[in-house]
Parts: structure tokens; sequence; C-alpha cells
């Protein structure tokens, strides 16, 4: 009966391979999330049928128990994930990710305390990092749920010292686990660990600001996967070092996609955030503003031929998708092209604009990348920036000083014309003056990007 | 012929090696649009953690204690994790799908 946990992981290693690959085509996605799905029902239940082929003083409650705690699970996951908007995606991932950390966490802490089994130095070591990890990532997420849902903006004051602060406590403690010592019990010992990295999980997640977001959450996904990888290997189970090194390679190469989209290093943004904003404040220089209304933005939509549209997280907040379909499918009906832009790190999570148009009915077709994007804006009549700023900001190519100099920008300023829906002439995330508003070909529309949007299109329909 | 179960040290560092370089593989070529539901489908299956608490839950002595409620509810909170996560990357993957225009 051996073979039946065997032939059953062999199975679902299959699923979840193939199930990966068709997550990577926009058509076949949908069949890779199910493929993934009766993957991980495969895994599962061939750990209780290899468990139960054992036959060593199996225990009916505790299956029972497993079974009924799988079904709570499954039913509460369902009502989380529907309860929240589609809009606020983000957060979702981030406090499931969360959730994550912490099932890793409690499974580490356990297997720690056996009575039955004497554990291996080894094993004492994996444990201890995947309570740590486990632990920190349960906490680093929870800050980025908040931060993501607005409850949390500002970082603290010595944010930076108290994350060093916290790793260096559970370091010491991490060794004063491992040893038994006269100053402090085991178990006391983990349990500081475990404060500790909770902590240190705050801290860490806190430094990060909200521009750099995605990199954060591409970041805690990753961990996960390497705490799977690292309780795989003290469990001794394929699937879950298998599974956990996918999740590790998925989290790596969104953030490295993540950190070339921005020219910032990792390191950058995780330990060097203090600084920025204040270097660049002091050279700010008088704009050259030019106010718009909708009238003349609708006059100029008349003759445009070719639009594009650069979304940012601005739009997420005023939930304009909708018009921003609208928009699109009147213009269309004048013969004007539409497209969208989108900048790799638009929004607060890797491929956020993406799902938010995606959303609006807004047909992948006519979204761009960032290369397609400035070639598609050398040729448009009218670009429409709608609550982006940083990621069109023309410092990154012309201001050596400019803490995003480097950084692929969308070039708007291509176009012929540039209006920018925003709220108020207030900096972005990065705290830095954007040109671009001063700009010659372009001008301000100050609104709600929904309210503002909205007003186009009945504008527009009038005429 | 016996089916075993455990991996030697060096068979697990195979396993992990091909891995890496399958992961990479398979995800370096995911174009930006599915970015969000790969994200939220591995953070999903990274929930396999939950086999571990199961295999904890089944091979304790059966005294109900303090290590069993804290298994128990890692295996909650990792299923939480994994159906959420994939009901999450559903209802994204649906947007994408083709609509009929009206």
């Amino acid at each position: 009966m051996a073979l039946f946990g065997n032939f059953g992981y062999l199975f679902s290693t299959a699923f979840f391979a193939l199930g990966m690959v068709y997550m990577g085509n926009p058509k076949r996605a949908s069949k890779g999330n199910a493929l993934l799905i009766l993957g991980m029902i495969t895994a599962v239940v061939s750990t209780l049928g290899f468990n139960a082929s054992e036959g060593l003083d199996f225990n009916w409650n505790r299956l029972l128990l497993i079974l009924a705690l799988l079904i709570v699970g499954i039913v509460a996951g369902r009502k989380i994930s529907f309860s929240f908007k589609i809009t606020r995606m983000p957060e979702l991932v981030s406090l499931f990710n969360g959730f994550g950390g912490l099932c890793a966490a409690l499974i580490g802490w356990v297997s720690l305390f056996q009575t039955n089994v004497e554990l291996s130095q080894s094993s004492q070591v994996i444990l201890l990092l995947s309570l740590f990890m486990g632990f920190s990532t349960f906490s680093g997420s929870m800050i980025a749920f908040f931060k993501l849902g607005g409850k949390l903006k500002k970082a603290w004051r010595g944010n930076n010292a108290y994350m060093w602060l916290t790793l260096l406590l559970s370091g010491v403690t991490f060794l004063s686990s491992l040893q038994p010592n006269t100053f402090i019990d085991v178990k006391t010992s983990v349990l500081l660990l475990g404060l500790f990295s909770l902590s240190y999980g705050v801290f860490f997640a806190n430094g990060v600001g909200g521009g750099d977001m995605p990199v954060l959450i591409s970041v805690l996904n990753g961990l996960t996967g390497v705490l799977t990888t690292i309780s795989g290997i003290y469990f001794e189970n394929t699937i879950m070092i298998l599974l956990g090194v996918f999740v590790g390679a998925t989290g790596v190469i969104l953030t490295i996609q993540m950190c070339k989209a921005m020219n910032k290093s990792f390191v950058k943004i995780f330990f060097n955030t203090a600084k920025k904003a204040i270097h660049i404040q002091g050279e700010a220089e008088e704009l050259d503003i030019k106010e718009t209304s909708s009238a003349s933005i609708v006059a100029d939509l008349t003759l445009a031929k070719k639009v594009a549209i650069v979304p940012g997280y601005g739009l997420a907040i005023a939930q304009a998708q909708k018009a921003c379909y609208e928009l699109k499918n009147l213009l269309n009906a004048y013969d004007t092209d539409v497209k969208f832009v989108i900048h790799p790190v638009a929004g607060r999570m890797p491929g956020h604009m993406n799902v938010l148009l995606a959303e609006a009915n807004i047909p992948y077709a006519d979204i761009l990348d960032l290369d397609k994007g400035n070639e598609y804006l050398a040729e448009s009549d009218l670009c429409f920036v709608i609550g982006a700023n940083d990621v069109v900001n023309t410092s990154a190519e012309t201001n050596e000083n400019s803490p995003i100099y480097g950084m692929p920008i969308i070039q708007t300023y291509l176009a012929q014309k540039v209006v920018i829906i925003k709220r108020s002439l207030s900096n972005g995330y990065a705290d830095i003056q954007n040109p671009v508003f001063g700009l010659e070909n372009s001008s301000m529309y100050f609104t709600d990007a929904k309210v503002g949007l909205e007003s186009i299109v009945t504008e527009l329909k009038e005429r | 012929m016996e089916f075993s179960f455990n991996l030697s040290p060096i068979d697990g560092l195979y396993t992990v090696l091909l891995c890496i370089l399958i992961g990479i593989e398979v995800i370096r070529n995911v174009p930006a649009i599915l970015h969000t539901p790969l994200m939220s489908g591995s953070n999903a299956i990274s929930g396999i953690i939950i086999i571990g608490g199961i295999l904890q839950l089944m091979q304790y002595d059966p005294a109900f204690d303090a290590r069993t409620i804290i298994s128990s509810i890692g295996v909650l909170i990792g299923t939480i994790n994994v159906s959420g996560g994939f009901f999450v990357t559903h209802r994204m993957l649906k947007m994408f799908k083709p609509k009929k225009i009206k």
C-alpha cells in the first residue's frame, strides 16, 4: 500500500507541473488552476492513504479530526476570498500568504517538542529556521495586508534600527535554542525566538514603502516557498520540497523582474529606505502648470486618432477601470485607437493593473508593456495619465540625483498631448517632483479619476 | 521490491536542483498579465505545508494535548491558505476569459 502513496505523489507532481506550465498561458490558465487544485487534492489524499496503510496504531479519530479541519478550512477560505472586492486582490494575496507562514511556523514548533523522536542537530536547525521564517513571514504579510488596505501609512522612526535589533535578538535566541545552556532553558528560548521573529517581520515589512509593495509581496511569497522546502526536507517529503522550490522560484523571478523594472537593487529597497525622500526635496523647481477642463479634453479627443492611457495605483483607488472601458468603447466607435500602457511596477503587486483592467472587460490585446507602449506613445495624439506618477517621472531619465534615476519609465512626453488626471499636485510615493506635469505639451485635470473620466464620457456622448 | 518513501540526501539534492531549473524555466516565460494569478496560485500551493501538519496529527500518540491543538490550528490555517488562494486565482482567471460582446 506504500505504493499507493508514492504513486499518488507521482500523479500529484505531474498535475502540479502541468498546471504551472498552463498558468503561463492566458488561454489555458483556468485549466492550469484546476490542475493545481487536482494536484493538491491528490497530494493530501495520498498522504492520508499512505499513513493509513502503515497500519501503526492507526487512529480514526485523528483522521476525522483532519477531515473536519480540511472542510472547515476550505469553507472559511472560500468565504474570505469572496468577501473581498476583486480590486483588493493584493491584500488578499498577502493575507493568505501570511496564513501559510503561520501554518509553517506552528508545524515547526510542534515538531521541535515531540517526545517520541530524538531530534538530530540538523533537524533542530531546520525546524528553528522554519519557526523563524514562518513567524516573520506571517507578521510581515499582515503588515503588508494593512498597508495595502491603507490602514498603515507612515513608517515609524528608527524602523531600520529596530529591524536589525530584532534580527540580532532572533539570531541569539536561535543559537540558545539550539544549545542547551545555563542562561535560559530551551522552551523559553524558542518562545522568545518566536516573539522576536514576529517583531522582525513587522519592522522588515514596515520599512518598505508603498511603491515598493510589488517587490515586498513577491519576496514574502518566495519566502513561504523556501519555508515549504525546508519543512519538506525535515519531513522527508518530496512533494513539499518540489512545490516549495516552485513557489520559491516564482518569488525570486518576480522579485528580480520587479527590481529590474525599477532599476533598484534588492538591498536598496529593504535596507536603505529612510534616505531617499529627504535629499531631493531641496531642489524642487517651480513647474509651469496648465490646467485643463473636460470640455477641452473632449475637443482634443474628437480630433485624436491614437489615444494612450497610462494607469497607476490611483486608478485602483478611484475604481475608475469601468469608466476607462466606457471611454475606450466610445472612442473605438469613432475609429480612434485606444491602448493601455502598463509599467511593470504600476500598482501594488505584480500584474495589479492587468487584473484591474481585465475586471473592466478590457481585452489584453489592448494592453501594452513598456517597450511596445513607448513605441505606441510616439505615434499617439493624446495620452492620459490616470493615477500614475513615479512611473512617468522624467527625472528618472534626466536628473542624476533623483532616487529613481535610471528606472525605465513610460515616456508620456512622446505623445502630442499629455493629460494628467490627478486629484492634487502632490508627489508620488517616491516623493519626487514630477517634471512631466510642467512640460509644454502636458496639462492637468484636477479631479477624482472616476468622476473626471465619467464627465469626459458624458460630454463625448453629447457631441 | 521495496518501495521506500524516504530520500537519501543526494536524491534530495538532485530533486531540489532539478526543481529549481524547471521552476525557473517555467516561470520565466509567464507574461506580465498573468503575474497576479501566478502569484496567488503559487501562494495557494505553498500551503502544501499542511501535509506536514497532517503527518504530525497522524503520527502522534493518541493523547490529546497542546501539540495536537497547535498542529490542528496549523492545518486549519494552512487549509484556509490553500482554498482561499485557489478561489482567488479562480476569480481572477475568470475575468481573463474572453467574454461575449453584448
